[in-house]
């Protein structure tokens, strides 16, 4: 491509996180005009590439140029007067305060000594910048009374002002409608055509391919390559994502387990809604099966497994656990019943840090270990240790702050106190997430031995590899609904990513 | 693994030490006390005589008794500003009830404690089912308290009639005064409780983490309402043993209670954040503060300067908590 046509190149960008690769030279190239889609699995390095191209990150090696001029590195003032801006899923407008003054938020008084611009002057101007959008919201209007919408508009047209020749959208249809959408698509086609090009970041491949002109894949911090979306089909791009080797993660489980007909069910959920989180969700888990619920990050399975475990109340459905019907509400129930919920992000929900590590692990047992109400060190102590030895959990005494362990072992501690309540049914959300390898598999072959104890296993995970290495059944959400099931002995990396971004086959 | 922790335990070692006289290390309050003890008793002969300290324990004991319950509702992650006016109305009530309405003075003292539990069982409810923050609603009743017991007085303080009320307030046993053995009695149990109790761990883990306490079976609304209603319960007993203690109920008893009290909690090391701290770290606070105007009286220190210096204190030991939160 002429370097005329190119509004902005990445040069072989670098980040490491610690240990952890966030990207591992990067190049890319965005045109002017077009509207350029950059996807990826979650943990691909999108949102560490946005913060980058956002000044919010500096990456340790490569530069960029932006209209051929060369930039190791930017930030957010900067990046503006260059001309370009980023649009947020969060967006950053000011609620309390009108769409004119958001618009012109940076430039309120400007040239006027600190006094504010003249009222009307910025009214009529925002209401051009609206116009040009095709749009007719009122720019006195205060924000917070704006459908997420409008509000997005408000932002582009608020990132228009300054006049950028780039503008980077993080998953702008995330909170959309599919009318919306529609708009939204409308108003990107006006911004290619007054010669603005637009850095799409999106999970929802069907938008991908309606909106963009080219594509851009990562793939676990690698730059992949770049398609021409008009002469591919969604299913190239699907495996340019995922097109992993999956020698790396051996099947861990190496009995074919799909005779689960002989196997009971213990948990029988039908009809189970909660607007807007999810919707008519119904399944089966049985006894030592390890059942998966895999998806993408919104699909609405953190929220289905909290409210099936008492957290929060559905709107509708109906439970049995143990072929009898229960109303669970709340975790106490829950855990009465013998289910466990090991939460995800374990560091807000699930780690107390005040605490010592045998204060954590033994929080949940403490009321059917000393009906008296009346703790006795010892006895928690046996009981703590147990836990430890088995979990192979390592750390110098069970007396330090569980702050000072890795996030491996918090991770052992979190399921020690859940094994110390002999839970039959054990939830457990984003099993190894900020973990790494070593400790994985040990969590890995810890499900899968207590899968053979009998207790019925149900994984959350968006890790696909680890998904397909310990499962026995996938179910896979999108969008807050079931969209499918498969065996795995049938699943593949390719078909879970398609129901998960596509959504039902036909 | 092994070499990671050596390092990090070398370097906590280094920071204990130089924190060791920061207030709110467990021992760094009671290194704190210690130190004003002996600086005093070399600044003044009167200091350590048996009476005076028998003295400063008794003056102490209205907030020591009240800081029991804040310091356990402190560590849930809430507080409670309306103990002062609790504790006035408290005494109010028992004292009308004894001297105006002629009701025996073992059920008085029982319906001025039932008045507290009642109290807080209110204040929690609003804060369980409405969610309304706990600094609202406390200051709300700080007010509403303190309206009743000017209502109950009816502009004139109330003398204590009876004999028992007037030993517990007054009375000694040998030479120790009774408001100091019942402060002790309830410090200790108030200690075991938070320790030894499952019920005390549960106190920790709201304070902790709510979230992670409620995914962890807890009920963290039982847990507040029954803290809520100790602390009440504790402020209204505290300020009928004051009455006791001055022969009459007074109007404006326990005013400014809630701030001594919750200076004193921190002071004695327990988080503003929850899930830390200890009841007898709450009394070590009070005491140093009790220690400090003894001190002011017995060198003849301007009154001004006093209320200074305790201004001064308090700041400082909040500061000191923030850093070590901080530091988490």
């Amino acid at each position: 491509m002429e370097n005329n046509n190119i509004i902005l190149r990445l040069n072989n960008i670098n980040k490491r996180f610690g240990g952890t690769i966030a990207l591992k030279d990067v190049s890319l190239e965005i045109a002017k005009a077009e509207c350029h889609a950059i996807v990826g699995e979650n943990g691909a390095g999108k949102t560490t590439l946005l913060n980058i191209l956002n000044g919010a990150i500096i990456p340790d090696s490569g530069y960029f140029e932006f209209e051929g001029v060369r930039y190791d590195r930017l930030d957010p003032k900067s990046s503006i007067l260059l001309g370009f801006n980023i649009i947020h899923q969060e967006l950053a407008l000011v609620e309390t305060l009108s769409v004119m003054e958001n618009i012109f938020l940076s430039n309120l008084g400007k040239g006027n000594s600190g006094f504010v611009k003249n009222k009307k002057q910025i009214f009529n101007d925002s209401r051009e910048l609206l116009k040009s959008l095709g749009s007719d919201i009122d720019p006195s209007e205060i924000v917070e009374n704006l459908s997420t919408s409008k509000k997005q508009i408000v932002e582009i047209a608020k990132a228009l002002s300054s006049n950028p020749k780039l503008l980077i959208m993080d998953e702008p249809t995330a909170a959309l409608t599919q009318a919306e959408t529609e708009k939204l698509f409308e108003v990107i086609n006006i911004l290619k055509k007054r010669g603005i090009s637009i850095i799409f970041v999106s999970h929802r491949l069907n938008e991908v391919m309606r909106i963009s002109d080219r594509v851009s894949v990562l793939r676990d911090g690698y730059y992949i390559g770049t398609v021409v979306t008009k002469e591919v089909n969604v299913n190239d791009i699907i495996g340019m994502m995922v097109g992993r080797k999956i020698e790396l993660y051996q099947r861990a489980r190496t009995d074919q387990t799909d005779l689960n007909n002989g196997k009971d069910v213990v948990l029988e959920v039908s009809n189970f809604t909660k607007k807007p989180y999810f919707e008519n969700i119904n399944f089966v888990a049985r006894k030592g099966e390890i059942l998966t619920f895999s998806g993408l990050v919104g699909s609405g399975r953190t929220e289905l497994f909290e409210t099936l475990f008492g957290f929060t109340e559905p709107d509708s459905g109906n439970i049995k656990v143990f072929g009898k019907p229960f109303k669970i509400n709340s975790p106490k129930q829950a855990m009465f019943l013998g289910i466990g919920l090991l939460p995800e992000d374990r560091k807000i929900k699930g780690i107390i840090s005040t605490m010592s590590v045998r204060e954590n692990a033994s929080i949940a047992v403490l009321s059917k270990l000393f009906k008296s109400g009346i703790i006795r060190r010892k006895k928690e102590n046996d009981i703590v240790n147990k836990y430890v030895e088995l979990l192979r959990i390592k750390l110098a005494s069970i007396e330090d702050p569980v702050t000072s362990l890795s996030g491996g072992n918090q991770q052992k501690v979190m399921l020690a106190r859940l094994l110390s309540t002999e839970v039959k049914i054990l939830i457990i959300d984003e099993p190894t997430q900020g973990i790494d390898v070593g400790a994985k598999s040990e969590i890995h072959k810890l499900l899968i031995d207590l899968a053979s104890k009998g207790v019925a296993i149900i994984i959350i995970s968006s890790d696909l590899p680890e998904v397909l290495s310990i499962s026995e059944r996938i179910i896979v959400m999108r969008s807050g609904s079931i969209v499918g099931e498969l065996k795995a002995s049938e699943a593949t990396e390719q078909k879970i990513m398609e129901l998960a971004t596509i959504g039902l086959a036909g | 693994m092994v070499e990671k922790k050596v390092r990090t335990d070398i370097s906590e070692e280094l920071v204990l030490k130089k924190k060791k006289f920061a207030l709110g290390s467990g021992w760094g309050v009671f290194l704190v006390l210690v130190v004003e003890c002996i600086i005093l008793s070399i600044l003044s002969p009167y200091f350590l005589k048996v009476s005076n300290i028998f003295n400063v324990l008794k003056s102490i004991s209205f907030i020591g008794i009240t800081s029991i319950g804040m310091t356990m509702l402190i560590i849930t992650g809430a507080f409670d500003l309306s103990v002062g006016s609790v504790a006035g109305l408290g005494g109010m009530v028992t004292a009308a009830l004894i001297t105006k309405a002629g009701v025996n003075p073992v059920f008085s003292l029982l319906i001025g404690i039932a008045t507290g539990i009642f109290i807080g069982f209110f204040m929690a409810t609003l804060v369980n089912k409405l969610g309304i923050n706990a600094f609202i609603v406390t200051l709300g009743m700080l007010s509403i308290a303190r309206g009743f017991t000017y209502l109950i007085a009816k502009g004139s303080n109330i003398f204590i009639k009876s004999k028992g009320i007037l030993f517990l307030g007054q009375g000694y046993l040998g030479k120790v005064p009774v408001p100091v053995i019942l402060m002790a009695i309830f410090v200790v149990i108030g200690s075991l409780f938070l320790r030894f109790t499952v019920f005390g761990r549960y106190i920790y883990a709201v304070g902790g983490n709510e979230r992670a306490a409620r995914l962890a079976g807890i009920q963290v609304n039982k847990i507040r309402l029954i803290v809520f209603m100790i602390c009440s319960s504790l402020a209204a007993f505290s300020g009928i043993v004051v009455a006791g203690m001055l022969g009459s109920a007074e109007m404006t008893a326990g005013t400014g209670l809630e701030l001594d009290v919750i200076a004193a909690v921190i002071i004695g090391g327990t988080s503003l954040s929850g899930g830390k701290g200890t009841v007898i770290g709450s009394l070590i606070g009070a005491a140093i503060m009790g220690v400090l105007r003894n001190g002011f009286v017995l060198l003849g220190i301007p009154y001004e300067v006093q209320v200074i210096s305790i201004g001064v204190v308090i700041i400082l030991a909040v500061v000191f908590d923030s850093l070590k939160t901080r530091r988490r």
